[in-house]
């Protein structure tokens, strides 16, 4: 069955309160589905501290704000937490690099002992940094 | 009203394509290899492949680990030290690159040179116990440092008693060389890989942007001077920063000038060259940073090959060449350094 609209009839072209909430609830939910699919944004600058060995992860930390100072041992080395700043504190290796290079504390630093293949890694939460992929060094 | 149901699913489904993360595999090891920590990252279509590659590139870093170092007297460099005067038959891979080490020698004025070996011993920089051997002890050792006295012959290599090779200053570069050549077998378009700080990044990002390179800041390790935007390229620093050790509050780093066997104070904190080939980029790294300002600009602007680089000196001032000018960006230094542009005009 055809159907058509008659000459005679009024096409009404004014918006309605409902054009409006619906423009309203697209906006909304778009913005929404927005952010909720964006990368975790004020997440992202937070760092987290992977500790490893022969490549094996034995521990992650979350460097909160606030987060009580501490030492966690791993094996022989231990591992200092302290305002945001970790170190090695003390090391089975003989040259003792690694308890040398001291305190890391932003994304991409990492402290590595390579006679004990001891690694402790400081990256972004989101598990990139900002800035940048790869540092040369 | 039933069409307006439709909008807001259409709104999503084209924000999701805004922001959905690229569907490229990433797969990433850690190896110690060469004296040094290595991150390798690959990406692929599917798990496998990335899988494959990576795996690939693994084993190639532990041949020529068991190849290349001179401390492992299995490889083929202990051999060859181990020469004193007689004909070393070594694999056609070691001669050329021994060859290739020797010419970037000569082109550089020596101030690379692969038989600094016995020097590096003295100074034991790698070692338990690292030490200041006396000018004395430096003068009997510089007698045996010279690599155009080394002799190739037909799959021959002859060092002179008492002479040794160490290529330390060229084998993470040749290495991630030969990455590059695996990655190129397995059909990978996208990696970032890092031997040791050295760094080399394949094709672009998986979602066609150019790698991000920070460049660490010589005064403030975990700091940068600033972030090269880069694709198909190798970026490699020397600086003095990464293995030192202090005695009676002097500071003696592990780059050795061959001419003197003294540690190479040229007034350079960091060299870094950004170019097409990591032998190539590790060698010249460490030779301009022996070089100094002066000799290395001069060498920038007649070398055969072009590349780029950026020298840091001991006042702070950071020196870039003129192809970086749309490649870096300086915002992501902490410090306040003076950023100076060298043309070859």
């Amino acid at each position: 069955m055809n159907t058509f609209i008659s000459p005679k009839t009024k096409v009404r072209l004014r918006p309605s309160p409902w054009d409006a909430a619906v423009i309203a609830a697209v906006i909304a939910a778009a913005a929404a589905l927005f952010f909720l699919l964006l990368p975790r944004g004020a997440a992202a600058n937070a760092l987290v501290c992977t500790v490893s060995q022969n490549g094996q992860v034995l521990d992650t930390v979350d460097i909160a704000v606030g987060m009580a100072d501490q030492e966690r041992t791993y094996g022989e080395y231990v591992v200092e937490f302290s305002h945001g700043n970790i170190r090695v504190k003390s090391a089975p290796c003989a040259n003792q690099d690694c308890v040398r290079t001291g305190w890391i504390s932003r994304g991409g630093q990492s402290i590595v002992c390579l006679p004990g293949r001891f690694v402790v890694e400081l990256a972004a939460e989101s598990g990139e940094n900002d800035d940048f992929d790869i540092v040369v060094k | 009203m039933k069409k307006w149901f439709f909008l807001p699913l259409l709104c999503a489904a084209l924000l999701c394509g805004c922001v959905r993360e690229p569907s490229a595999q990433e797969r990433s090891a850690q190896v110690f290899a060469m004296d040094t920590m290595m991150d390798i990252t690959v990406y692929a279509d599917d798990a496998a492949a990335a899988e494959s590659a990576l795996s690939a590139a693994e084993a190639e870093i532990h041949r020529l680990d068991g190849l290349l170092s001179r401390h492992d007297e299995a490889s083929a460099v202990a051999a060859v030290n181990a020469s004193s005067g007689a004909p070393v038959a070594v694999d056609e891979e070691v001669l050329s690159l021994l060859e290739t080490a020797v010419s970037y020698s000569a082109q550089t004025g020596d101030a690379f040179d692969i038989t600094v070996a016995p020097i590096m011993d003295a100074w034991n920089f790698t070692g338990d116990a690292p030490r200041v051997p006396s000018r004395e002890e430096l003068d009997a050792l510089l007698v045996h440092v010279g690599d155009e006295r080394i002799v190739f012959g037909d799959g021959t290599v002859t060092l002179e008693p008492g002479m040794a090779v160490d290529l330390g200053g060229i084998a993470k570069g040749y290495a991630s060389d030969r990455l590059a050549a695996v990655f190129e077998e397995q059909g990978i378009d996208s990696a970032m890989v890092s031997l040791g700080g050295n760094v080399y990044v394949r094709g672009a990002k998986p979602d066609g942007s150019p790698w991000r390179v920070a460049v660490e800041d010589p005064n403030d390790p975990g700091a940068y001077l600033g972030v090269l935007s880069l694709t198909d390229a190798y970026a490699i620093t020397s600086g003095g920063y990464q293995r030192y050790f202090e005695q009676d509050g002097v500071v003696y780093y592990h780059i050795i000038d061959p001419k003197t066997g003294d540690v190479a104070r040229s007034g350079l904190t960091s060299a870094t060259v950004i170019c097409t080939n990591g032998t190539m980029g590790d060698a010249l790294s460490t030779a301009l940073f022996v070089m100094g300002y002066d000799r290395a600009v001069e060498f920038w602007k007649t070398y055969e090959t072009d590349f780029d680089m950026i020298l840091m000196d001991e006042d702070g001032t950071v020196y870039l060449t003129e192809g970086l000018k749309d490649r870096f960006d300086p915002s992501a230094a902490e410090h306040d350094y003076e950023y100076v542009y060298l043309s070859k005009n």
